[in-house]
């Protein structure tokens, strides 16, 4: 009973802490578009998220589960951002006018 | 007994903590008479779509059939939709494949002969007409056709509706749909699900956006022994007309 309670005390504090603490810090793109984003910072406020991308701010966002979205202004354009960890990196789906692709995000060390 | 006591506790103030980090995690509209995530669990192929059933028995003459989406992570495609009453095979749904579409809607919200609902706090990135690979549904294009639904709703849940005026109180009406993802993750409400709603109202705490479309004036169809009924008083008055024009003339006169 002991050992039951406290596994499952321990997994509710690591999955609480999982997506802030997976997402948080400095990623680089992978690939070498070269319309595509080159760096991302990023961190998470509970259900938001704060930084940037190639410098400019995230304006809109949200943490929903193990999925975050985020919005950038680029040329003067709002481009979204749909994202995920997998397999230690950043999935981004970006969709922004004329652009719908999806980008890999490797965290720098 | 007091090692129990703590750890509950613990787990109390874990749980309090955690709720207020889900407050993004916007729940569909109560009333849903199909939840994706029950029917369809599992990923979705994005290339492969699947045909999905519900139905619903009128209780009033007008009613409102929904399909609504949310997609933190990625898109839905949606095309080739039905909405039969039971006994018939007359598709009630206006343009249910997209396909009076053009390409200068391409990209926006408002699907030709559709209307759109929204949740209020879903004021971004809502559904959009898509037309063949391109676009956040390249992956998936059309079920059949050119055209189709393109939805990645972040927010909260978005729909796509038609109204039925005229509809048989009592009786069964069959929804069929085409649908994939593009995500590579099972359905999880209500991060990634989609949703059939249908009743005399819209789903509570919506709002719609643009101009609702005009209601659909459903006629009745006509069941097989009433076509059979106007066959046979059909061929019946032909041959009292035939009848007629053979009998025998008395003085040139017809009897």
């Amino acid at each position: 009973m002991k050992r039951a309670l406290t596994s499952l005390l321990v997994s509710a504090i690591l999955s609480l802490a999982a997506l802030g603490a997976v997402v948080d810090g400095q990623w680089s793109a992978e690939g070498s578009a070269k319309t595509a984003p080159k760096k991302l910072s990023i961190h998470v406020n509970q259900n938001s998220l704060s930084g940037t991308m190639d410098g400019m701010a995230i304006t809109r966002s949200g943490v929903d589960g193990g999925f975050f979205w985020f919005y950038v202004v680029r040329n003067g354009a709002d481009f979204l951002y749909k994202g995920q960890i997998k397999g230690g990196k950043i999935e981004l789906r970006e969709s922004g006018p004329h652009v719908h692709r999806t980008l890999t995000f490797t965290r720098v060390q | 007994m007091r090692f129990q006591a703590v750890i509950t506790t613990a787990l109390v103030v874990v749980v309090a903590v955690a709720i207020p980090g889900q407050a993004n995690a916007q729940n569909p509209p109560a009333g849903a008479i199909f939840d994706l995530a029950t029917a369809h669990p599992a990923a979705f192929s994005a290339s492969a779509y699947t045909q999905f059933t519900t139905s619903f028995v009128a209780s009033a003459t007008s009613e409102y059939v929904s399909f609504a989406f949310r997609e933190v992570p990625a898109y839905f495609s949606f095309d080739d939709a039905s909405v039969t009453q039971q006994g018939s095979s007359t598709n009630l749904l206006q343009d249910p494949g997209f396909e009076s579409d053009t390409a200068a809607n391409v990209g926006t919200n408002f699907p030709v002969g559709w209307g759109r609902w929204i949740q209020p706090v879903d004021t971004t990135a809502i559904g959009v007409v898509a037309s063949g690979n391109t676009g956040d549904c390249a992956s998936s294009g059309p079920h059949t056709g050119s055209y189709f639904w393109c939805d990645g709703s972040v927010q909260g849940y978005d729909g796509l509706y038609q109204q039925f005026n005229g509809l048989t109180v009592g009786a069964t009406y069959t929804i069929t749909f085409w649908l994939t993802d593009n995500s590579g993750d099972p359905m999880s409400n209500p991060q990634i699900d989609m949703l059939v709603y249908a009743g005399p109202a819209l789903p509570t705490g919506t709002q719609t956006i643009g101009t609702p479309p005009a209601p659909i004036l459903v006629t009745t169809p006509v069941p097989g022994t009433v076509w059979l009924m106007l066959l046979g008083i059909g061929a019946l008055g032909l041959y009292l007309l035939f009848r007629r024009w053979n009998a025998p003339r008395i003085g040139g006169i017809k009897t």
